[in-house]
């Protein structure tokens, strides 16, 4: 029997098996008949990733991921569109970034892997914590894969009439 | 225990005509064929028309085994009345052992046993060669892993090239 004739369902199995997004994308990258039995939302949960941004052009962002699990990092420079402000990364959820521009007016949700953003308009007037429900501040990997991680960021929004109030969002 | 001696023999055969006498217990590890006995008790001869016989002696000695430690710890937790938490922690290594020997086996042996672990429904089974397959792809490159599996590339170099510029980071090389 010939690996490549191996039918969608297993060869999918095996793909979820591999755990590893970069290994996951090579696997991909193998013959036309593992690619088309393995879509890319058959992608296992993954386990966090350090990120960190490195620098800001006009119209890139350079991002430093080092996954917990190895001890290889790669960089990935993403094109933005928003804005050429500064901006701080405020935190993630489900491969997201969500970005807060200095002007503070606008925030950026990007996916650095698959290049998608969008802009969220975002009154913020002054702080602006990320906060954990249940026990999804932990970095184990079965909790993630239960999918009970839910990350909700608190913050405070001056109103038209002057008052101040929380708001949250939830990721 | 005068077990053996009641236990019902099923006889399992391979698609190029070979025999596998094995206890009904042994066989009702797969999946497959539990299902059939359960639908018809009185059958004894189960014809595999899809599992060769070199395939199907390595399911029966996966089953055997994992039976055989099945029964072992059953009958240590049967003799103290609960079963020894380091006994039993011994125990399955000793079986991980077992089924990490189990699966030095070729690439192509690999296959077939996917599929028979598939085809008989032995979970445990398809499990373990799974996870070697998975094993045998991490951290390697796409031309390593064709390599590795005897796969021919048939994407055209521009397929080629659009995936990797998809994802360029997915194929730096690992130093």
């Amino acid at each position: 029997m010939d690996w490549a004739e191996l039918n969608h369902d297993l060869l999918c199995q095996i793909a979820k098996k591999v755990r590893d997004i970069s290994d996951f994308i090579r696997f991909r990258a193998v013959c036309k008949q593992w690619r088309s039995a393995v879509h890319p939302s058959d992608l296992p949960p993954q386990i966090p990733y350090f990120i960190q941004c490195i620098r800001s052009s006009n119209s890139s962002i350079d991002f430093l991921f080092r996954p917990l699990s190895l001890d290889k990092t790669y960089n990935l420079t993403v094109q933005i569109s928003s804005s050429r402000d500064s901006f701080i990364l405020i935190g993630s959820f489900t491969g997201y970034l969500l970005l807060l521009f200095s002007r503070k007016t606008l925030g950026l949700i990007l996916n650095p892997l698959t290049g998608f953003q969008a802009t969220i308009p975002m009154e913020i007037k002054d702080w602006f914590v990320p906060f954990y429900f249940g026990p999804s501040c932990s970095h184990e990997p079965n909790l993630v894969e239960n999918g009970i991680d839910l990350v909700a960021y608190l913050y405070e929004s001056e109103e038209p009439n002057g008052s101040v109030v929380q708001k949250v969002i939830l990721w | 225990m005068a077990r053996s001696s009641t236990e019902n023999m099923i006889t399992l055969m391979s698609s190029d005509g070979e025999e596998f006498m094995v206890t009904e217990k042994v066989a009702r590890e797969c999946t497959t064929i539990r299902n059939m006995l359960e639908d018809d008790c009185v059958i004894t001869n189960i014809p595999l028309p899809n599992v060769t016989s070199d395939i199907l002696s390595m399911v029966i000695e996966y089953c055997m085994e994992h039976v055989a430690a099945a029964e072992k710890a059953a009958a240590e937790t049967a003799e103290k009345g609960s079963s020894s938490a380091p006994a039993a922690a011994k125990a399955n290594k000793d079986l991980e052992e077992w089924d990490k020997a189990f699966m030095n086996v070729d690439v192509y042996t690999l296959c077939d046993l996917i599929l028979a672990a598939n085809y008989l429904n032995v979970s445990g089974l398809l499990d373990l060669t799974i996870q070697t397959a998975a094993n045998l792809i991490k951290g390697k490159s796409p031309e390593q892993i064709r390599k590795t599996f005897h796969i021919q590339n048939d994407l055209s170099l521009e397929e080629e090239e659009k995936i990797r510029s998809q994802t360029p980071w997915a194929f730096e090389k690992s130093e």
